[in-house]
């Protein structure tokens, strides 16, 4: 079993009497434990394919089956948590509240999640901190650290509610190299810890740290 | 935890944009500090107003031109200004005819000013005569109050306010005390000679009320002068009002119905007069000053509806302001209802907050009131936990429209948002 089935999955964007097909007739299936390249030019439908897995979009068509259970037509609390308890989102500009602490900000999601109680959450939330190297930026705020750093930030907060899942649309695209490579050497070990691992990049040197790799064309997996 | 959470976001929310929410909040303070002042200020007169016509005692009957219900409907209070049907030979007639008044007196409100030296003040005049001096309207300083003699006679004697005392006689002898420069002057009015319309008056005496009179003229600006020489002096009988008190208080329907056929038969059944008892006058007073309360909260409210509308636009700037956070809680797990619940605990707070410092400031400026007037404003507990009220209604009211702007955005739109 599976823990991602695609099926014939399409997307359809309107615009007026245009209609743009991001996603065509997809079929994919992500195992427990892998580590999935995601490549292709600009505009063939990376983006669009990783919003439909992480729950943010509905597919126009298809079947999308996550732990072997159909959740393309859940309602939209299902999918926020869906969204909160199985998938951690790794954005390529980070997308961190500038108002908030590091700490702040990785403890986020666990203001949306039942399950955890917030003492737990906090010291998880500490310990995964540490783990990606910033137990001594805990109390900085996201314009006082390296784009790398917040980087890091914001794989600990993709951590924080322990998903199956890290969806990590080019999370390399605005760092230099050695950041960059820094961040796969952590999404690497977190695959090697067990953790289903998905990224889009438009680099082979990035794309060398997958297990797995597909290819989009015009929206379709080639 | 996430109700918790909420609220501490709102107020981080809050005081990132100080100056911001500030403004924000001004609306509703201004809303609820005029909301609450007004209520205050209704209900400090009407208590003033209650506490003096008991200090009165129930035994006054006052005789008014015009037809008045107790509810202050009908032709008002005539008697105040133009034509008054009550007239001298009516007092007369009522002295001569009604049995167990034990005082009546005349009061004939008049126009004119008073000159003492270079000073000129315009007092509230009255035409009065002795037996006002028990009517327990006011108290005597110094000196005394006219005697029959002064009215019969004729004699150009007047007795004053201790406001006009003051006014008039005020200067000088700083270094003593307060009380003490207080009683100097009044003493130092009396046997002063004044002018009024022409004519030379001289004081004898100086007299006070603790408040507004309940008869609705301020003893403390008033001058008395004979009600003969002002018949005189202005020419006419007409009085306005007929002031007469009951010898024993649970006689005062029986008084109240003679007078009333007594003046019916004078006035050949035209019932262009009104008498009133102290609990008539209380409950006119007291529907009169509700309806004026009610008018000035009504309009009061109107500012409170511009806060309202404050929140909204400054909430709608801050959800577009702010959509990329959206965004980013959607995509950790907020629902629409949390980022709703959110926006909308953030419109409640700013304004519970202005509330808040509306309320104090109401507060403050009840203080200012009762040192400086009469007045003691009063804020009752019901007006503090309406303006509570009102105010987390204001922001959840106004709160709405951007807050479920705010939870229907699309979660990647929101992101994408520069
Ligand atoms: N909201 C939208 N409305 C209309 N068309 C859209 C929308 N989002 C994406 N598209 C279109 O869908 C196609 C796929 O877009 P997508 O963002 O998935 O590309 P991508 O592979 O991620 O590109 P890039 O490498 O530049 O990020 C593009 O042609 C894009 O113009
Ligand atoms: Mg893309």
């Amino acid at each position: 079993m599976a823990l991602i089935e695609l099926k014939d999955l399409s997307k359809i964007y309107k615009m007026g009497d245009l209609e743009v097909t991001a996603l065509k007739e997809a079929d994919l299936d992500i195992n427990s434990g892998d580590f999935l390249a995601i490549m292709g030019p600009s505009g063939s439908g990376k983006t669009t394919l990783m919003n439909l897995i992480g729950l943010l979009d509905r597919p126009t068509r298809g079947s999308y089956k996550l732990k072997d259970e159909e959740v393309a037509e859940l309602s939209q609390k299902e999918r926020a948590k869906v969204r909160n308890q199985e998938i951690g989102f790794v954005f390529q500009v980070f997308n961190l509240l500038p108002r908030l602490t590091a700490l702040g900000n990785v403890i986020l999601p666990l203001t949306y999640n039942k399950e955890i109680p917030t003492r737990e959450g906090i010291d998880r939330a500490k310990s995964i901190l540490d783990k990606v190297g910033l137990s001594e930026r805990i109390k900085h705020k996201p314009n006082q650290l390296s784009g790398g750093e917040r980087q890091r930030v914001a794989i600990a907060r993709a951590l924080v509610c322990e998903p199956s899942i890290i969806l990590a649309d080019e999370p390399t695209g605005n760092l230099d190299t050695k950041s960059g490579l820094e961040i796969m050497n952590i999404l690497e070990k977190l695959n090697k810890g067990g953790k289903t691992i998905v990224v889009v990049t438009h680099e082979e040197e990035i794309a060398e740290y997958a297990k797995r790799h597909i290819k989009l064309k015009d929206g379709k997996i080639v | 935890m996430l109700f918790l959470e909420s609220i501490k976001m709102a107020f981080r929310a809050i005081w990132s944009n100080k100056i911001r929410s500030f403004l924000t909040m001004l609306g509703v303070i201004i809303g609820v500090s005029s909301v609450i002042s007004m209520m205050a200020m209704g209900q400090g007169v009407k208590q003033g107003i209650t506490d003096e016509v008991t200090a009165i005692g129930s035994n006054l009957l006052t005789v008014v031109s015009g037809k008045i219900s107790a509810d202050g409907s009908g032709q008002g209070m005539a008697g105040m200004a133009g034509v008054s049907s009550v007239t001298w030979q009516d007092r007369k007639a009522i002295e001569k005819n009604i049995d167990g008044i034990s005082n009546v007196a005349g009061l004939m409100m008049v126009q004119g000013s008073l000159d003492y030296e270079d000073k000129k003040t315009m007092p509230t005049l009255v035409g009065g005569e002795a037996d006002l001096e028990f009517l327990n309207l006011y108290n005597i300083k110094t000196g005394r109050f006219l005697d029959n003699e002064d009215v019969e006679d004729k004699n150009y004697n007047i007795v004053i306010g201790s406001t006009i005392a003051k006014e008039l006689f005020g200067e000088g002898s700083a270094s003593v005390s307060e009380e003490a420069t207080a009683d100097k002057k009044d003493e130092e009015a009396l046997g002063k000679k004044v002018i009024i319309n022409g004519e030379e008056f001289e004081i004898l005496g100086v007299m006070e009320t603790e408040s507004m009179s309940a008869v609705g003229m301020d003893a403390n600006s008033m001058v008395v002068i004979p009600i003969s020489i002002a018949r005189e002096m202005y020419d006419t009988d007409q009085l306005t009002r007929i002031l007469l008190q009951v010898e024993d208080k649970d006689n005062i329907d029986n008084v109240k119905q003679q007078v009333y056929d007594l003046m019916l038969k004078r006035h050949k059944d035209n019932e262009d007069f009104s008498i009133l008892t102290q609990e008539d006058m209380l409950s006119m007073m007291d529907s009169i000053l509700s309806l004026i309360t009610a008018l000035l909260t009504g309009i009061a409210s109107i500012s409170l509806l511009v806060g309202g509308i404050g929140i909204m636009n400054i909430m709608l700037v801050s959800v577009t302001e702010r959509t990329r956070e959206i965004g980013v809680r959607k995509a950790i797990g907020a629902t629409n209802s949390n980022i709703l619940m959110q926006f909308l605990i953030e419109a409640a707070i700013i304004s519970l907050m202005g509330g808040g410092i509306g309320i104090g400031l109401a507060w403050v400026g009840g203080l200012l009131v009762s040192r400086f007037t009469p007045i003691s404003p009063e804020i009752t507990l019901f007006a503090v936990g309406l303006a509570f009220g009102i105010s987390v209604f204001v922001g959840v009211v106004f709160g709405v429209a951007p807050a479920i702007k705010a939870s229907r955005k699309d979660p990647i739109e929101a992101l994408r948002y520069e």
